[in-house]
């Protein structure tokens, strides 16, 4: 994650910084919020946090600084309203949250003339991963009455605190059973919307929010369920996006180039509390190839088979050792490994279903929550990234792009198309 | 038989190298059986519980053969693990035409859908 926010950074994108945005209520107490935020050893962690590298070959390590930084702000917008806005302000798009020096997280709090307020919640994705921050805006929500809330004993699991001593060696061993899943899947011909040859100037990240309404949302969740017995809902939207993808694909002319999407699975245990800090996240990495995506049907198959498939050969926690073991190297010779099988294009699309945001959250701080979206930024390689997500009964998909990948036409296309394919297309 | 972790035979997994003497004869008899034979889906039921408790279901969250797979964190990436627990321990595959909602509605539908196929000869041994 450190490595991505130094690549992205490097293209002039805002590094692997994330926001969640929501939208709440009159009633919402900036003030409550505040005190929370002052009050939470959690909180003071985080505000102190940085990444230290000692010397290149040495794994980077968490220290934390003498004087906390401010990580509150709040601002007064007397002409603005509280209607839903998916685009970020200045302040918050112009914040540094850099790993290496902290603070990685920011609460911006704009209250608006009619009452109602946005919380703009930024963070390093370093530090936290989705799941994580559901975790600890209901650590902040909590008050003395409330059950179940994550604590400061949640922050972190015992077993990150043990991985300190893992050996290079041992890790290198389990390591080896990826090699062969990431040569496989990364092999040539794969598709790119990245354009070739060397990049021109700094580059843009834009975002656009599809939002689907309840109707369209339970008409979503039944063709889902009709597909894949309501177990498989990712590889639903994850068809429907690599479906919508292979229509711009043709009409750029791709004739054999496959689909590489690597998709993040949380491996945190149901029910849990925690851990807060940290990404716990395993990789697969899904192949399509033209001929079958055409069909959303098709695609779903060829999912399914591949993730029992690389599941049984045990890949993602190969992956994950694979990973663990190159974070001691340089960061140069990190992000040069990690394009290797695919010669440097990484993937077709990074996808991810993020799943409901603050599940059971109906208000924070006092406010109605009546709207909520996380929005992430997008790396190029490989210049898109959709991310599906749902609050309440409303499901979301967010298109994050750099704006050399895709022309403006494309991505109304790719907008037509996954509406079509989440809602009209034939399954079978 | 006495099961050992993951409900797996006892003495299966233990690293210890094993000849072809009477005992392991016996072991590998004991295993066949337990793979081929007829399954009882309250046990069946009851192994895919503990996997799940083990694996997937967080400490002190309770989850019994009739909670809700939905509800109880089972999404694609445990469903997969849960039928490979099912190839590997319980020797039995479930194909994918039988990967409905109906049977996929809590571990005692699994552990039933199991037991049928079971006696339907789609065993891995």
């Amino acid at each position: 994650m450190h490595g991505q926010d130094h690549r992205m950074r490097r293209f002039g994108l805002p590094g692997n910084v994330c926001c969640a945005v929501f939208q709440l209520d009159r009633g919402f107490e900036a003030d409550r919020l505040r005190r929370r935020i002052a009050e939470s050893p959690i909180m003071d962690w985080l505000a102190r946090a940085r990444f230290v590298r000692w010397l290149p070959l040495l794994p980077p390590v968490w220290r934390t600084s003498a004087t906390p930084k401010t990580i509150f702000f709040e601002h007064h917008d007397q002409n603005g309203s509280g209607e839903t806005a998916w685009t970020l302000p200045k302040m918050v798009t112009e914040r540094e949250l850099r790993a290496e020096q902290g603070p990685g997280v920011a609460f911006d709090v704009v209250r608006h003339a009619d009452g109602t307020s946005h919380l703009y919640l930024s963070w390093n994705h370093t530090l936290l991963d989705a799941r994580g921050l559901d975790f600890l805006l209901s650590h902040l929500n909590a008050d003395g009455t409330t059950n179940g809330a994550p604590t400061v004993k949640d922050f972190i699991s015992p077993k990150q605190m043990e991985r300190r001593g893992t050996s290079w060696w041992s890790n290198a061993s389990q390591a080896h059973g990826s090699v062969k899943w990431l040569h496989e899947s990364g092999k040539e011909p794969l598709f790119s919307l990245v354009p070739p040859g060397a990049r021109s100037g700094l580059r843009r990240n834009h975002r656009r929010v599809l939002q689907f309404t309840e109707a369209e949302t339970a008409r979503i969740d039944a063709r889902s369920q009709q597909l894949t017995a309501g177990f498989r809902r990712s590889h639903f939207f994850l068809a429907a996006s690599i479906r919508a993808l292979h229509a711009i694909a043709v009409q750029r002319g791709n004739r054999d180039g496959a689909y590489l999407v690597p998709v993040p699975h949380d491996t945190r245990r149901h029910g849990a509390k925690g851990p807060i800090f940290s990404n716990h996240l395993s990789i697969l990495f899904y192949r399509i190839e033209p001929r079958h995506a055409g069909r959303i049907s098709d695609i779903v198959g060829e999912l399914s088979r591949q993730m029992m498939d690389q599941i049984r050969d045990r890949f993602p926690e190969c992956c994950m050792a694979a990973l663990e073991m190159f974070k001691p190297l340089p960061l140069g010779y990190y992000a040069h490994h990690l394009g290797k099988p695919t010669r440097g294009k990484i993937a077709s699309l990074s996808f991810s279903d993020s799943g409901e945001i603050c599940p059971g959250m109906t208000e924070f701080c006092g406010g109605r929550i009546l709207a909520a979206t996380h929005l992430i930024p997008c790396w190029r390689w490989p210049g898109l990234t959709v991310l599906f997500l749902r609050f309440g009964n409303q499901l979301s998909t967010l298109l994050s792009w750099v704006d050399d990948c895709l022309t403006p036409a494309e991505v109304d296309r790719l907008e037509r198309d996954l509406r079509h394919a989440l809602l009209e297309e034939e399954l079978s | 038989m006495r099961n050992g972790r993951d409900g797996v035979p006892a003495g299966l997994f233990t690293g210890k190298p094993r000849g072809c003497g009477r005992n392991d004869r016996h072991f590998v008899a004991d295993l066949k059986q337990a793979m081929t034979s007829e399954k009882d889906p309250k046990t069946v039921a009851a192994q895919l519980c503990q996997f799940a408790r083990t694996n997937f279901v967080a400490e002190g969250t309770d989850f019994d053969e009739n909670s809700p797979l939905a509800q109880a964190g089972i999404d694609s990436f445990a469903l997969v693990e849960l039928l490979l627990f099912c190839e590997r321990v319980i020797g039995v595959r479930v194909p994918d035409s039988h990967l409905t909602g109906n049977n996929l509605t809590s571990m005692a539908t699994l552990a039933n859908c199991i037991a049928e196929l079971s006696r339907n000869n789609h065993s891995t041994a």
